[in-house]
């Protein structure tokens, strides 16, 4: 009789009731959002990018402290006729050019190109000048801090606005159907039609002479706010598509009829029946989003039609560093580098959580 | 057929006007838009301001203003129609904007053709061989590499593509500039070959993982494994009944990225390696806040988009007989 | 289904097989699949070699597959489950296929199937096969009279038989069938997600000892389901009706009609519509149980929807407890849903992955405003009169097997104490033994809280089962109504007669005596009916009449109606009398209703 009982616990439920046996009797149930968690809790490299981000931000939003503690420059002071003290000897932050005389040899020597600023000096200046001065005399590695910060909140900032603004319309449309739907459809058929670069641009552009007043917005021109408002509206459409249709598959699956058929509200519907099954898809769109939108904010930037100088962005700078790049690449490497390093953590994550959410994704790819 | 073509045709329509108008109310909202007031020059005279807002129709409600505009450019797409003062004329340099677009047409479709050649071949290798290869090493190294390619702005793979591959450090290709086909097709093909693969990289990466991904899935269908039970070798499977289905949704995706890329995507690839195409015209009327051109590159951006729309659309009813309509 | 490649031509994908395994041309390749195709059944093959897939029917696909399969002269035929997705009558087609073609081709067929019915009527020689292994070999009559093993008397014990009219011996098949309370974990990992395969078979691993000791022994192990609902035997026909005699419907559906409209061109004008419902009537008396068939696209669904008003008809009315309730709004409606309820089919899809068990039950009684406190009480009450333990009350429903899915969905409908259930296929995606188990329960729940059941299955042995009576729908159209056994032994519509001779008994004895019709093609559109009579195009009786004239839904006495112009099986003096009074009179359709079991009459007068 005793085997006959293993016999019957063995062929009992689900394969994760016979998980639970292993470890201890379950009665709180595991919830997808703990299921997906565990398995992404085994993927390194996803968690590892993801670490790699948090310290990319982490940095970025002690940029005051480093400048202030480290640096003891401010990201847009000037330091043009200053000596820094390189490894105990004086180096001019800009070269000075024209000729001296050696105090040894007495010969008139030539000093070089004048302007050029100095390059990374590694830590051996005290922690001045970490990545080197701009033509300007700035510190460089103070600048990039500060223009990540700028940088990571226009990213993080326009993924939220674009995500949430996505998530609203694609919820309407894709639940009350009908002339809502084909309304919501059309605005992201034509948002869709525009080249998006050059709408943001000349958004950007137009916005940033005089920033923009009206009603209750109030935007000074050299607002963070808007890159992050122009970067958030004109992506929407790509956001808002896949979701739209996400969400009418869901809306065909019959437990959304058996909450009507229960008399359950469109709202109770829509924010407790249809949000939870996409917030997984929500979640992984934000995390790309982010990566895309740090990306697109630096082009903009690059442009001119994004932050607005002296103020630093990582878009700037490499748009500042760009005509320098011949006597001192660093100011162009530097940011560039930070993008890639960011947008990949981002990307590595992202993928990373679309497979612990999706796990049918997980075992294609170990097909 | 018929019925399908025409309906797209005048939805096209309504969204080239919508976006025109959009454009154009962005310059009409926006403050600091006022061209009559940048036209004047320095230290402009009231009078003066007064003046170019009556030659240009700048006190005119804003609707005629968008008439006016519409029927300008669209007389100056005319052939053989010259008359200066029906014309979409630019504010900062008063030149013929339809004139400007033409001449710079052929430059950026060479940056965009041939760009889009590079990335379609390599992306639909990388794809293919990831997929082929996939869990094992070489597809983990082409997984990364297909990432970074797809998180690396543009414009700064190209400075410093440019600055570490020309002239001055490896030598290998020439510093930026481009050299009209016609005249020189060698100096054309050797000036375009960097801007062609720098432009080129995001899409390899990103066409890289949609296809190995495509692919994984489509190996799993029925039809493959009737395919195999047919006793088809492996390579005539992977290549008649996986690949087929797996490079339809490419093609969508291409339709699009190449139409985006001659609407304005190439603005910063043009931009950094000086290409005097569409996209640095745009870039440089939007730094002079100058409307004509924009209005005039965002319709030209905006044609080919939605016009690529449809064509992919054709192309996918061709390529999948289940949405062919009947 | 999705078996063929969906970008090639059928033909060329025979082709293709032809082609690669015989030296011949292409032409010659092409017209032998011609002929492949004439062979297995296509009408018209010329042309259809050139159709893709999407443009065949489920049956047609098929019958395509089984030509490529024997384009090559195979020595044995591979059928992995050839009939599973295939409505009845086309399941008998391609069944009478299979036989043929094994005859004609000279060719060993291994026919893998999960239905007993299917191979009492083709296999010469049958494994059952449980949990990874070959438990019983046996020819055919052997194992269907004289099985060795436990598990095949299970199994064949739990179907709900088509043949047998009274449920006594079959439901203590079935009862013993239950006992199994839980296909082995092999067979429930197919529908686990893959992520939890590993912990599956980390799962096995450690009780690899046990299982070499020997086979599994599921059936002989008591499970846990059975321990905790101990089942009342209780013979559900001999129970006394609700007072059958002057109690109004509970829910009476008039002239109902719902289309759905087809949108196409520039303007989106409505091209067409389908006609999913086309003037239906009927009455469902409380406490009674109204078995819904029909093959898929019949509008059983549709209609079993617009009653609990999920879909606005498009026309008619429905009355549900002497209240129209056809046209109300969503607000008027709310009070309404706390009297009917449905049970839905899937129970993979109809349960919200993300909520929990509790959440799922108590959703309903908290939008119709129970206490929180009292909630979770009540809740738990419900998981344990569907048989399922109140601790699940946590969990989430991936964590539950098919079965005790339905189980929730079942407990979720009666959350709010309904009058009606709608249960729309609730059986259909279990595996066998469960069915038998939900059958049972429903029949309980249906006793213990006098419920009203429109139970819609397009599995004739399952109806026959729970309902009082039983109406046929074919295309839109209610075609027979009849008192449940009466329909089994004495059908009218030569539809219901194929239908029933269409499904495959498990009887080898009785499958080789009894006739078979196999009707031909498929289900005409519903977009474009047929005229007349819409079984017409496939029916063997068919006349001129038929294909001009609607047969109207007569009365044949006792209860049993149809609406046929070539009644079956009614004697000479009924006929005459339905003849005589071709339509029963409108005041007749008001209020009386007979006093037998049956329910309402409800001749429906053409206009």
């Amino acid at each position: 009789m005793a085997t006959q009982q293993q016999a019957t616990d063995f062929t009992l439920d689900t394969a994760s009731e016979l998980a639970a046996e292993e470890h201890e009797v379950s009665i709180v149930g595991r919830s997808p959002w703990y299921l997906a968690w565990r398995r992404l809790r085994r993927n390194k490299v996803a968690l590892g990018a993801l670490l790699l981000f948090f310290l990319v931000v982490a940095a970025c939003a002690l940029a005051p402290v480093f400048a202030e503690r480290v640096a003891k420059t401010g990201p847009n002071e000037n330091h043009i006729t200053d000596v820094v003290m390189v490894d105990g000897k004086p180096v001019d932050v800009l070269s000075k050019g024209g000729t001296y005389t050696d105090p040894e040899t007495g010969e008139l020597k030539l000093r070089g190109a004048a302007g050029v600023p100095i390059g990374p000096t590694w830590w051996n200046a005290g922690g001045k000048f970490v990545l080197g001065a701009d033509t300007n005399g700035r510190d460089v590695a103070v600048r990039l801090l500060y223009g990540g910060n700028n940088s990571l909140k226009i990213g993080i900032g326009s993924a939220l606005l674009c995500t949430l603004m996505a998530l609203v319309l694609a919820l309407l449309a894709g639940y009350y159907g009908g002339w809502l739907d084909w309304g919501i459809t059309r605005f992201f058929d034509v948002m869709a039609a525009f080249p998006v670069i050059l709408l943001a641009i000349a958004l950007g552009a137009a916005l940033s002479i005089n920033g923009f007043h009206q009603g209750p917005i109030d935007l000074e021109s050299g607002s963070l706010w808007i890159p992050t408002l122009v970067i958030s509206f004109v992506l929407v459409a790509y956001v808002g598509r896949p979701l739209r249709g996400q969400i009418l598959s869901l809306r065909e699956k019959e437990f959304v009829e058996a909450a009507v058929a229960q008399g359950g509200s469109p709202w109770r519907i829509m924010f407790s029946e249809l949000l939870p099954n996409i917030a997984s898809s929500v979640l992984v769109f934000f995390t790309l989003i982010i990566a895309n939108n740090i990306l697109v904010e630096a082009a903009l930037s690059f442009l001119g039609a994004g932050v607005q100088p002296p103020n630093p962005s990582w878009g700037t700078l490499i748009s500042e560093g760009q005509l320098r790049i011949r006597t001192a690449p660093w100011l162009t490497l530097g940011p560039g580098v930070a993008i890639v390093l960011t947008v990949v953590a981002l990307n590595v994550f992202g993928d990373g959580l679309r497979d612990a959410l999706d796990p049918r994704a997980k075992v294609r790819m170990e097909h | 057929m018929g019925a399908f073509l025409a309906r797209r045709l005048i939805g096209m329509f309504f969204v080239l006007l919508v976006i025109t108008f959009v454009t154009f109310a962005i310059f009409i909202v926006v403050p600091g838009g006022d061209p009559a007031t940048r036209m004047a020059g320095k230290n402009p005279s009231e009078q003066g301001i007064q003046n170019i807002r009556e030659t240009w129709g700048f006190d005119e409600p804003f609707y005629t203003q968008y008439g006016k505009m519409m029927e300008k450019t669209f007389n100056a797409m005319r052939p053989g129609f010259d008359d200066p003062n029906n014309e979409l004329i630019s504010y900062s340099r008063r030149e013929n904007v339809v004139d400007q677009i033409k001449q710079r047409l052929p430059a950026t479709f060479s940056l965009a053709i041939g760009a889009a050649i590079i990335w379609l071949a390599f992306g639909v290798a990388v794809g293919m061989i990831s997929a082929v290869r996939a869990g094992r090493l070489s597809d983990r190294m082409i997984t990364i590499l297909a990432l970074i390619g797809i998180s690396m702005p543009v414009f700064w793979l190209g400075i410093i593509a440019r600055y570490y591959l020309g002239p001055e450090n490896a030598g290998i290709f020439p510093d930026g500039d481009y050299v009209p086909l016609t005249q020189d097709p060698i100096g054309w093909f050797y000036h375009l070959l960097l801007p062609w693969m720098v432009l080129a990289v995001l899409f390899i990466g990103f066409y890289g993982r949609v296809l190995r991904s495509n692919i994984l899935d489509t190996i799993n269908e029925d039809y493959v494994r009737t395919a195999r039970a047919k006793g088809l070798g492996p390579r005539r499977v992977l290549s008649k009944h996986v690949l087929r289905n797996s490079l339809i949704p490419i093609v969508t995706l291409f339709g699009l990225d190449f139409a985006g890329v001659i609407g304005g995507g190439a603005i910063l690839t043009e931009t950094v390696f000086e290409i005097d195409g569409v996209g640095q015209y745009a870039a440089r009327s939007i730094r002079t806040l100058d409307l004509p051109p924009i209005m005039g590159v965002t319709i030209l951006g905006a044609f080919f988009i939605v016009l690529f729309n449809v064509i992919v659309d054709l192309v996918y009813a061709y390529l999948d007989p289940r949405i062919r309509p009947t | 289904m999705t078996s063929l490649n969906p970008v090639y031509r059928v033909g060329d994908q025979i082709v293709e097989q032809i082609l690669a395994h015989q030296q011949i041309s292409k032409d010659a390749a092409g017209r032998r699949a011609v002929e492949l195709l004439r062979q297995v059944g296509i009408p018209n093959p010329e042309r259809r070699v050139d159709a893709f897939p999407h443009q065949f029917s489920g049956g047609m696909r098929q019958r395509a597959m089984i030509a490529m399969g024997l384009s090559c002269n195979p020595d044995i035929l591979i059928a992995d489950e050839p009939t599973t997705a295939l409505d009845v009558t086309i399941q008998a087609q391609i069944i009478e296929l299979i036989g043929r073609l094994k005859r004609d081709f000279n060719s060993a067929v291994i026919l893998i199937t999960h239905d007993l019915g299917v191979v009492a009527e083709i296999a010469d020689e049958i494994i059952v096969m449980y949990a990874g292994r070959v438990v019983e070999r046996a020819q055919k009559r052997d194992l269907f009279y004289d099985s060795q093993m436990p598990y095949t008397w299970g199994l064949l014990g739990s179907i709900p038989r088509l043949d047998q009219p009274r449920p006594g011996a079959a439901r203590l098949d079935r009862r013993r069938a239950a006992v199994a309370d839980q296909p082995p974990a092999r067979v429930q990992v197919q529908h686990a997600l893959p992520a939890r395969l590993r912990q599956v078979r980390r799962g096995a691993a450690a009780r690899e000892p046990r299982r070499e000791a020997g086979p599994p022994r599921p059936l002989l192990a008591v499970g846990r389901g059975q321990a905790r609902a101990p089942r009342r035997d209780h013979p559900r026909r001999g129970r006394p009706r609700l007072s059958a005699n002057g109690s109004a419907p509970l829910v009476e559906v008039r002239s109902l009609r719902k289309y759905f409209p087809i949108k196409k061109g520039v303007l989106q004008r409505e091209v067409g519509r389908v006609h999913a419902v086309d003037d239906v009537s009927f009455a469902v008396r409380e406490g009674e149980t109204l078995g819904l068939v029909g093959e898929s696209g019949c509008g059983k669904s549709t209609l079993g929807r617009c009653v609990v008003r999920l879909l606005e008809p498009t026309e008619g009315e429905i009355v549900f407890d002497g209240r129209a309730i056809g046209k109300l709004g969503t607000r008027a409606l709310r009070p309404l849903r706390r009297e009917m309820q449905m049970v839905f089919q899937d129970p993979y899809a109809s349960l919200n992955p993300r909520k929990r068990v509790g959440s799922i039950i108590g959703t309903p009684l908290k939008i119709h405003g129970v206490p929180k406190a009292e909630r979770r009480q009540r809740v738990q009450e419900l998981l344990e009169t569907v048989g399922l333990s109140p601790e699940h009350y946590n969990r989430f429903p991936h964590e539950f097997s098919g079965g005790q899915r339905q189980r929730i969905g079942v407990a979720r409908a009666l959350a709010l104490r309904p009058r009606l259930i709608v249960a729309d296929e609730p059986v259909s995606a279990l595996d066998v033994s469960i069915q038998a188990q939900m059958v049972n329960l429903l029949e309980e729940l249906q006793e213990q809280f006098a419920l009203t059941y429109i139970f819609i299955a397009h599995d004739l042995g399952v109806v026959r089962h729970v309902s009082d009576r039983i109406a046929v729908m074919y295309l839109g159209k209610l075609v027979e109504l009849s008192p449940a056994e009466e329909l089994y032994t004495r059908p009218i519509m030569p539809y219901t007669e194929a239908l029933l001779s269409a499904v495959p008994i498990p009887d080898p004895d009785l499958a080789e005596r009894r006739e078979r019709i196999v009707l031909q093609g498929d289900v005409p559109s519903p977009i474009d009916p047929p005229s007349g009579c819409r079984f017409h195009p496939r029916c063997r009786y068919m006349t001129e009449v038929c294909r001009e004239v609607e047969p109207p839904l007569t009365d044949y006495g006792n209860g049993h109606l149809a609406a046929c112009h070539h009644p079956l099986n009614v004697d000479a003096e009924t006929l005459a009398r339905v003849t005589a009074a071709p339509e029963t009179p409108d005041e007749a359709r008001e209020d009386v209703l007979p006093a037998d079991t049956s329910g309402p009459s409800h001749p429906v007068t053409p206009p």
